[in-house]
Formats: C-alpha cells, sequence, structure tokens
C-alpha cells in the first residue's frame, strides 16, 4: 500500500519531463522531497506527494517533479577538453559567415553553460559582440533562477573552475561568488521542458545535452535524442555526458572522435 | 612519486590535508611556518607544496617570494591554502607565482580539483 504513491510519483515524473526514477529507493526519493514538504507545511515527503498527485495541474506538482530530478553539475569537468579542442575551433571557423549559436540543453544550474562561455570568451573572435550566441535551458524554475542570478558557493567555484577564471570572471557577493556582468549576459537562460516543442529555438552548431538522457527510460531517451539533434546545423555537434550514447538505429549523426561526441552529416530528421 | 610538502601552523590542518594527499599517492613531508618550509624545500624540492597564509616567524606569501627566487624554486606547484578569502589576496598570491588557490574550508574534492588544475593528478 506504501508503494502505490511512489508508483503515481513515478508515473507523473516520466509523463511531465521524461524522468525515470527507477533505481531511486524509497529513502532516496523522500530525501529529495523532504525539504520541499517542509517549506510547503506538509508533514512529510509522502503528504506532500499526496497533495500533489491529487492535483497534478497544479503549481505543487511542477515542484515536486522539479525536487526529484537531480540538479548538481560542476564547472569544466569530462568532455570540456573534447570542446576546447575540436569543437571551438570549428565554431571559430564557423563564425566567419554568421554568429554561431550553442544550446546547453538541461543546464541546471548553470555550470556548464558559465563554462563553455568562458572558453568561448577565451578565444578572441567570440569577444566581439554577437558573434556567439549561448542558450541554455532547463525544466527546472528554480534552477534557471540560480543559474540567471550567477550566484556560487565557495565550495562550487573552487571544484572544476581554474582560481584564474574565477579572477577574471566573477567577483565576491558576500559570502558567495557571483558571475560578473559581462559573463552572465553572455548566456540566454530559459525554462524549458526538453519534451515540449523545441523547434521554436531555432538550430544549433553545438548542443551540449549531459547527464539528461541517462535519466530516462531508454524508448523516451531515444526519442529525445532525435528531436534535439533535429536541432543541429548541417555539420553541428552534439555532445552528450560520461557514458552515454545514441542508440544504434540512430541516423546521420557521425561519431565524431571522443566518447559521446557526434557531428551531423545532414539535417537530422526529427 | 609525487612528493608534497604541507606548510601549515596548524598540526590539525597537516593531518586532514595528509590523509587526503596520501590518498592521492603523494609522500608528503610537513613544516609548520615559511622558514621551516623553506629549509625542506632546500634539502629537497617537492612537487607541490600546500601552503597557509597565516603563520609565525614567516608567513605563506613571503615563503612563496623567496622560494621562487631560488635555484629549482620555479619547478614546484604551489597551491595556497588558506583562509584569506577574498579577492586581494587571490590576486596577490597569483600575481607572486601561485598556480592555485584553495579557500578554506577544503575537502578531498576541492583538493582532487585543484590538482587536476596544476597538472598533478587526473581529471576526475
Amino acid at each position: 500500500m506504501s508503494q502505490s504513491w511512489i508508483n503515481a510519483l513515478e508515473d507523473m515524473a516520466l509523463r511531465r519531463a521524461g524522468l525515470s526514477l527507477t533505481g531511486l529507493d524509497r529513502k532516496q526519493i523522500e530525501a529529495r522531497l523532504s525539504p520541499l514538504a517542509r517549506r510547503e507545511g506538509y508533514d512529510n515527503a509522502e503528504a506532500l506527494s499526496r497533495a500533489a498527485l491529487a492535483r497534478p495541474e497544479e503549481r505543487l506538482a511542477y515542484e515536486v517533479v522539479e525536487a526529484l530530478a537531480p540538479g548538481k553539475t560542476r564547472f569544466f569537468g569530462q568532455g570540456f577538453e573534447t570542446f576546447r579542442e575540436m569543437i571551438l575551433p570549428d565554431l571559430v571557423r564557423r563564425s566567419e559567415n554568421r554568429p554561431v549559436r550553442i544550446w546547453s540543453a538541461g543546464c541546471a544550474t548553470g555550470q556548464e553553460a558559465y563554462s563553455l562561455a568562458m572558453l568561448a570568451a577565451a578565444d578572441g573572435v567570440f569577444a566581439a559582440p554577437g558573434r556567439c550566441e549561448i542558450i541554455a535551458t532547463d525544466y527546472s524554475e528554480s534552477a534557471i533562477d540560480r543559474a540567471q542570478s550567477g550566484r556560487f558557493s565557495r565550495m562550487e567555484v573552487q571544484t572544476g573552475l581554474p582560481v584564474r577564471m574565477l579572477v577574471q570572471h566573477f567577483e565576491q557577493d558576500g559570502e558567495m561568488w557571483r558571475a560578473r556582468t559581462h559573463l552572465r549576459r553572455s548566456v540566454d537562460f530559459r525554462t524549458l521542458n526538453l519534451m515540449a516543442e523545441l523547434e521554436p529555438l531555432g538550430e544549433f552548431d553545438c548542443i551540449v545535452l549531459r547527464g539528461v538522457v541517462a535519466r530516462m527510460p531508454a524508448d523516451i531517451a531515444a526519442k529525445t535524442l532525435s528531436r534535439v539533434a533535429a536541432r543541429l546545423q548541417p555539420g553541428g555537434w552534439l555532445m552528450l555526458g560520461e557514458g552515454e550514447r545514441t542508440p544504434q538505429t540512430f541516423g546521420r549523426l557521425d561519431e565524431a572522435g571522443a566518447p559521446g561526441l557526434y557531428q551531423a552529416l545532414d539535417r537530422v530528421p526529427a | 612519486m609525487m612528493t608534497c610538502l604541507l606548510v601549515d601552523d596548524s598540526r590539525v590542518i597537516r593531518k586532514v590535508a595528509r590523509r587526503i594527499l596520501e590518498d592521492l599517492d603523494f609522500e608528503c613531508r610537513e613544516a609548520a611556518d615559511g622558514s621551516e618550509a623553506l629549509k625542506a624545500c632546500r634539502q629537497d624540492m617537492p612537487d607541490l607544496i600546500l601552503l597557509d597564509w597565516n603563520m609565525p616567524v614567516m608567513n605563506g606569501l613571503d615563503f612563496l617570494k623567496t622560494l621562487r627566487k631560488e635555484p629549482s624554486g620555479e619547478a614546484p606547484k604551489v597551491v595556497f591554502c588558506t583562509t584569506e578569502n577574498d579577492m586581494a589576496h587571490i590576486t596577490e598570491a597569483l600575481r607572486h607565482g601561485a598556480d592555485e588557490y584553495i579557500m578554506k574550508p577544503f575537502d578531498s574534492d576541492i583538493i582532487a580539483s585543484k590538482l587536476a588544475e596544476v597538472g598533478l593528478v587526473e581529471a576526475a
């Protein structure tokens, strides 16, 4: 009987955000929900979940799904060497005729998007305004709010971020560190559900989608990958996270010489 | 095996840092202030120096300035590890040849990340 609300919760997370809770036990689910339960005045995670499940169209249900999604990211880390060495030089070449567009999909609190922006800024050609557009999206409104604020804890700015980049791109803000205006302005943060229509975003020269499809069930992951990849310009880059692969059946994406890195051969059909 | 010199006037901090660095396969020596550290470096230059700022006798910054003028004093990677958590201290440390900067409190994740930045351990 007590499992039933967890099953219903799994179902809701899957339908809303393509988020799979498989592999999480009850304790882990409760741990993710308790802060929200306390804030909203519920006795525990179960009471909160039952209230959200009873009124799935209301804001509370959205916030429950938001709390269930793991939002922890770090600056730079795995994959960024590849971005610097293989993708960036190609983007520089592409930017000769028109601005290049980069999409950080599932950006959580923004470290990935800011890391991309710092690398782009380090490459002189992108210093000119309008040469490089970075869009960063996440399902979670609270994550996007935090990303936009550019505020990070001392702990966060010390894992993955070289101190010289901290000095160049951040300023102190009490106990926190805040991305300077030039860095904050270089990324356009938006709330977006990857299950929704993606066409309005336009097309991209590079899409970074890390740690997103790994937490989706296989069929939804495949569908999401093909819909995201459909937003690539011909020759555009798709960068997945550690251990993430496109399925065998996936057409017109070529493995591009690094783990999880692909290039669109031609327009990818949605 | 890589070598590390831990420079801090707190024995507790040295012990905590030592445990983390030994887990990362560093052979560690300890010094309680800048002048002890200088002696240790003249004896045998380490690959890495984890350096506190405020210490009696000779502070971390004075040690760093002296070290960088010593024979082979440019060789070690110097990572400050201090409660001086403001931009002014960080930029001053970098100007005098520090390679990285850790703001206390630290943990093994931060140390591993900073050592990856200076190229002494594989990136996580």
